[in-house]
Formats: C-alpha cells, sequence, structure tokens
C-alpha cells in the first residue's frame, strides 16, 4: 500500500474508468440492433442493457476515484518501474507463436520460439540453449497430446518429419505389448 | 441421514474400482506436480490440466478432476512453506509460520502437519458434504427460477465485493467477467451478442482461455516485469520428515477448529478460503501455549489453517454440486469441467446420475488420502521442482498454456484472446483488481440471464415476480446488505478516527 500526494491524479484509474466507459458503451450499442422480445418475458437485449448501466457506474467511479485516491483505491496496486521490455518480449514470443501456427509452421517450432522468447525476456542469454531445451519440451508434449491423449495439435513441416519417425515406434511398442 | 450414508458407500464403490483408482492417483500426482510450481493455484491447475481429460468419460474425468484439485492445493502450502510464495491467497496463512518452520529446520513436520490435517479436514468435510448434500437437494428442489437467480445475485455480491479489500474494484472484475460471458450466441433466442461477425466468437469465450490467460500468462507477464526484485530462496528440508509426539500433541486440536471454521464458510455461497485460514490463523495465535513460538515457526499456525484451507475448499463443493453455484475461481473451473460432458450440477444431477456425485465425493476423500501417502515420501522431488530456474519454469508454464488452448479450440483468434487475457491480467494484478470475479462472473452470468428471463417469463414480464416468493426477496435482501455492508464498515471506521 501506498500514500500518494493529495491533488495528484492517478492516471492508471483514469484510463482503466475510461475503459470501462468505452466498454459500456459497446455493449449498450451491440444490445440496441437486437430484436425485442417477444410479447411475454424479455428479449436477449435486456441482459446486455443492465450489464452496460453496472459498467457505466463503475467507469465513473473509477474516473472519479482517480481524482481523490486515497489508500483504499490504491490498495493491491503496485507502484515502482516494471521492465516493460520484459512484458513486450513476452508479448512479442506470443505473437510469434501465433503467426507461426497459422502460417503453418507447426506446433513444435512455434513452441521453440515461444520458449525461447520467454527465456529471453526472463533475461537468460544462451539463445542455443533455450532453443534446444524449448524443442525438447516441445517434441515431448507433442508427442503426449496427439499420441498418449489422441488430440490434434497444429501440424507443420516438423510434425510431418516426427510423424515418420514417431508412428512406426508407436507400432512397435503396440506390437511389443500384445 | 442412513440414506445419503448408503448412496456415499455407493459412492465409494464406485472409487474404487481399479481405473478410478488410477485416474484419482494420476490427478493427485499432477495436481500437485502443478500446484507446487511457484505462482499456481488450484484454479489454474485444474485449467491447465483440463484438456488433458477431453477424451475421457464423465466419471473417470471428474474423479481426476477431484485428485487434480485436491494435489493442486497441497501443492500450493508446499510452496508456501518452503519458498515463503503463496500462489494464492488461501495459502498467505500456511506461508507464516510455515515458512519460518523451514528455515528452522523443521520443513518436514510444517509438511507433514499440512498433509495430515487437509486429510483430518477433508475427512470431516467430506462426510459433512454427504450430510449437508441431500438435505440442501431437497430446498433446492423448490427452488423457482426467481430464488435460483436472487442466489445467483447474493453469490455475485459475496464473491466480488463483500470480502474483497476494495468492493469497487471487486465489483470492476465482476462485470468485467458478465460482460464477456455476454459474448456469442443467446441461448434462448439464438441471436448473436457481441460477435463482430467473427464466427469463432459465436461459441462465447472459452471459460479456460480466460483463466488460463488471467492466470498463466498474466503470472507469467507479471513475474517477468518485476523479475530483477527479492530473490527468493527455497528452504531445503533438513531433518526428520516426521512430525514428534509434541507435534502432534499440538496439531490435533488446530486440526478440527481449522475444519470447524473452514467447512461452514466455504459451504456458505461466500467464496474464498483467505477469511477461515486468517480467522484460524488467529484463533490458534490466541489459543497458543507457546505464544512466544508465533512468528518463529509455531506448528499450530500451520496445522490450523491448512485444516481450514482444505475444509472450506470441499465445503464449496456444497453448493457446486447441490445448486449448481461455482464460488470460488477454482469451483468455476471444476464447473466447466463438468459442463464440458454437457453435466450440469444441481438437484437434478443428484437424482439423475447418483452413482457420478457420489462417486466424485467419494473420490475426493480417496485423493486424500492418495495424498497423505504419496507425497511426504516424495518430498524430495517436489522440492526439486521448486528449483527450476525461472525462465525455463514461465517459458515452460507458457507452452502448457498455448497448448492446451489450441488443443481445445485451434483457432487464431482464441491464441489471440489468450494473449489479450494474459495482458489484461497482468494489469489487473498490477493495480490491484481481484481475478477470480471474472472468472465467476463469465461462467455464472449467463446461468444467472437464464434464470431471470425464465423467472420474468412465467410470470407475464412482471418483473415483481422475482421478488414475490419469500426465498428470493430474502436472498435479495441479503445481497443488498452485503453490498451495502462493506461502504457502511467504512463510512463508521471513518467516522471513528475522525472523532479521535
Amino acid at each position: 500500500m501506498q500514500t500518494r500526494a493529495r491533488g495528484r491524479i492517478a492516471v492508471s484509474e483514469l484510463v482503466i474508468g475510461l475503459i470501462l466507459l468505452a466498454l459500456a458503451a459497446l455493449v449498450f450499442a451491440d444490445a440496441q440492433r437486437l430484436p425485442p422480445g417477444s410479447v411475454y418475458g424479455v428479449g436477449p437485449s435486456v441482459a446486455p442493457t443492465m450489464i452496460a448501466a453496472g459498467l457505466l457506474v463503475l467507469g465513473l467511479a473509477t474516473v472519479l476515484a482517480a481524482w481523490r485516491p486515497r489508500a483504499a483505491d490504491g490498495e493491491g496496486a503496485e507502484e515502482g518501474a516494471i521492465d516493460a521490455a520484459a512484458v513486450v518480449a513476452i508479448m512479442a514470443a506470443l505473437a510469434a507463436l501465433i503467426a507461426l501456427m497459422t502460417l503453418g509452421g507447426g506446433f513444435i517450432l512455434a513452441c521453440t520460439v515461444l520458449f525461447a522468447g520467454t527465456a529471453w525476456a526472463f533475461g537468460r542469454r544462451a539463445p542455443v540453449a533455450d532453443i534446444a531445451i524449448g524443442l525438447t519440451l516441445a517434441l515431448i508434449v507433442y508427442a503426449v497430446f496427439t499420441r498418449a491423449l489422441t488430440l490434434a495439435l497444429p501440424e507443420g513441416p516438423l510434425e510431418k518429419l516426427v510423424q515418420r519417425g514417431l508412428d512406426p515406434l508407436v507400432r512397435a511398442l503396440k506390437d511389443f505389448s500384445l | 441421514m442412513l440414506e445419503s450414508l448408503t448412496a456415499l458407500a455407493d459412492g465409494f464403490a464406485v472409487a474404487v474400482q481399479p481405473l478410478n483408482l488410477v485416474f484419482a492417483m494420476v490427478g493427485v500426482l499432477l495436481g500437485t506436480v502443478v500446484g507446487v510450481l511457484p505462482g499456481i493455484g488450484p484454479a489454474l491447475t485444474v485449467a491447465l490440466l483440463l484438456p488433458i481429460t477431453y477424451k475421457f468419460d464423465p466419471a473417470g474425468s471428474l474423479i481426476m478432476f477431484a485428485g487434480i484439485y485436491y494435489g493442486g492445493m497441497y501443492g500450493g502450502s508446499t510452496t508456501a512453506i518452503l519458498l515463503n510464495a503463496p500462489g494464492e491467497s488461501a495459502s498467505l496463512a500456511t506461508a507464516l509460520e510455515g515458512n519460518k518452520m523451514a528455515k528452522a529446520g523443521r520443513g518436514g513436520p510444517a509438511l507433514a502437519t499440512a498433509a495430515t490435517g487437509s486429510f483430518v479436514a477433508g475427512l470431516i468435510a467430506t462426510l459433512g458434504i454427504a450430510l449437508l448434500a441431500p438435505w440442501l437437494v431437497e430446498i433446492a428442489v423448490k427452488f423457482g427460477p426467481e430464488d435460483y437467480f436472487a442466489l445467483m445475485v447474493l453469490a455475485f455480491v459475496t464473491v466480488s465485493a463483500t470480502f474483497g479489500s476494495n468492493p469497487r474494484k471487486g465489483l470492476v472484475s465482476l462485470f468485467v467477467g458478465l460482460a464477456l460471458g455476454l459474448v456469442g450466441l443467446d441461448k434462448l433466442s439464438g441471436q448473436a451478442r457481441l460477435g463482430f461477425g467473427v464466427p469463432e466468437l459465436l461459441d462465447g469465450v472459452e471459460i479456460t482461455t480466460l483463466a488460463v490467460g488471467l492466470f498463466a500468462v498474466g503470472e507469467a507477464l507479471y513475474v517477468a516485469s518485476r523479475r530483477r526484485r527479492e530473490p527468493e530462496t527455497i528452504e531445503p528440508v533438513r531433518g526428520s520428515l516426521w512430525m514428534t509426539k509434541s507435534d502432534w500433541k499440538r496439531s490435533w486440536a488446530p486440526w478440527l477448529r481449522g475444519t470447524a471454521f473452514g467447512f461452514p464458510i466455504g459451504a456458505l455461497p461466500a467464496g474464498g478460503a483467505e477469511i477461515p485460514t486468517f480467522l484460524s490463523y488467529s484463533t490458534e495465535r490466541r489459543l497458543a501455549k507457546h505464544k512466544e513460538e508465533f512468528g518463529k515457526g509455531a506448528i499450530e499456525g500451520v496445522a490450523g489453517p491448512e485444516a481450514a484451507n482444505n475444509a472450506s475448499a470441499a465445503g464449496t463443493l456444497v453448493p457446486l454440486l447441490t445448486l449448481g453455484l461455482p464460488t470460488s475461481a477454482t469451483a468455476a473451473m471444476l464447473l466447466a469441467g463438468f459442463q464440458q460432458y454437457n453435466l450440469n450440477p444441481g438437484p437434478l444431477l443428484f437424482a439423475e446420475k447418483p452413482a457420478l456425485v457420489w462417486g466424485l465425493i467419494a473420490s475426493l476423500f480417496i485423493a486424500n488420502a492418495m495424498l497423505l501417502i504419496l507425497n511426504l515420501p516424495l518430498v524430495g522431488l517436489w522440492v526439486r521442482l521448486l528449483a527450476i530456474p525461472r525462465p525455463w519454469l514461465y517459458a515452460g508454464i507458457l507452452i502448457f498454456a498455448v497448448t492446451g488452448t489450441v488443443a481445445a479450440k485451434p483457432s487464431a483468434v482464441e491464441l489471440g484472446m489468450l494473449a489479450v487475457f494474459g495482458l489484461m491480467g497482468f494489469f489487473m494484478r498490477r493495480h490491484g483488481y481481484p481475478i477470480a470475479p471474472v472468472v465467476v462472473g463469465l461462467i455464472l452470468g449467463p446461468l444467472a440471464e437464464t434464470q431471470f428471463r425464465r423467472a420474468l417469463q412465467i410470470n407475464l414480464g412482471d418483473p415483481l415476480a422475482l421478488i414475490q416468493s419469500p426465498v428470493a426477496a430474502t436472498l435479495l435482501a441479503l445481497a443488498l446488505i452485503a453490498l451495502a455492508a462493506p461502504l457502511v464498515m467504512k463510512r463508521l471506521s471513518r467516522l471513528k478516527s475522525a472523532d479521535d
């Protein structure tokens, strides 16, 4: 908990309040294009309108709270510098993962990039080792999810290669256990 | 009374089938492995492991959940004791004395009293569920939609506003969750809401994507953003693993008192295990014979809160199973587990699938016993898991978060939502907004809307119908009081301090 100087505006609460107001407007606008309910009872637009009203009130309360930052409003919040570069790096790694999976790079490659990128964000500077560890972990997860749990994961060139090596192995294990 | 004991016995017959025992054991082990990782609480443990059970049959998968749930909780206390890094607020009280004990070379007995206390509490609480559930089911059968709606409103208020440190922030979290719950096709009219023409959004927001994004990705971002501060130290488990005679003597009463705090508070739709754990902690502190030990590692301060934590977790299953009402983030995840099989917990499920429900209750007990048998001998392994370097640990957590999401729904939109929820979780955490109300709002909001509309439809759209039933009127009045109480208390305390 921290005490702020009187008269200072809590910028974070102001921004959060404005986001809530925008969200309220969005939900309300979306509710307006819904058809009204049947003669009796309520249609699909009533609940969104109620929630939008709640968001509007809370958004206003939050904006007001920004102007009178009492101890209670700052409670749980943390001051001090953050390592913004680390946050950006992890988000970039996630974006790279989404791009790779969407463009057919496959699960294993995408996860390796995510692993190495996150490790980098946490301050490690040994990309070769991290790529190797990420690749191993991704391979294990891929094998467990697709073979043991029979769930589908995005496929790419690496997955095709793995299947060529993995499936005979799985078959051999099955023959062995029979 | 006799009936429910017979039903519980039938449940045990289901739970001790060899395959189900394997499910329970795998659940306990996986739950502990994931739960022991720093920063991962039971709710996230269940969310991360939910995709693994997609292909199982409902009974086996729910039994595995029971194991994951209890394993995750036990893993959390291990982290709290050895690392002084409670993964969730319910382990905060445990960390106070537990970490001091570990520092004094008594980590073994601290873990042992935590496990044994959890076992005792789980045993009593499971019996409590068995006795309470049929009685509540009988009441719940008579509930109309307006009563359910009122009950859910009460749960919304207690989960978000009443017991948090700042009611406004809790309500903000809740309403964001409710807004997210609107996304997708409306169940009653088939209209798309907040879909923005994106086909993936028509199915609504997946609760696992939300929970994993907020908790796991948010946590990774949070830890990365402040990695240059406060290096953590793991306390090695030195000395004896076992409790001495005097440890036992000092532990049994706190276990029972902790259970007495935990179970009723958990069973009320009040949500959260923080209150019973801290009540138990302060009670033990007051009653302790060796008061001077408190703050230096008193075993009572671990035994009581751990029992309270476990009993309250079991207690939250009462409203979940009998009313379909989740009152904590973990309960919300368990409800999602039910929903993936189109099972809706509530009085009907008790009547239609008694073997499933009672099998689950019996499995809770078995999971508890397995924890006791498995975890103490394996403590060396858990300690090694704690020692995984942070960069690899969080990189690994992110891989599991992504894998669960794409396995459930392979689409770029879903992964994008995961990333956005992660960023949201990071900012919420940083600015002191609680996360559990978002998760509860997402899953409970649509259910509340359905009951609301049903109640109005039956009564030809007359809004007074919502308060016509005495039950609904009472519950709504309670909700109003629960909403006003923190505000009034704050005013009072400020008036008081102004007088001084």
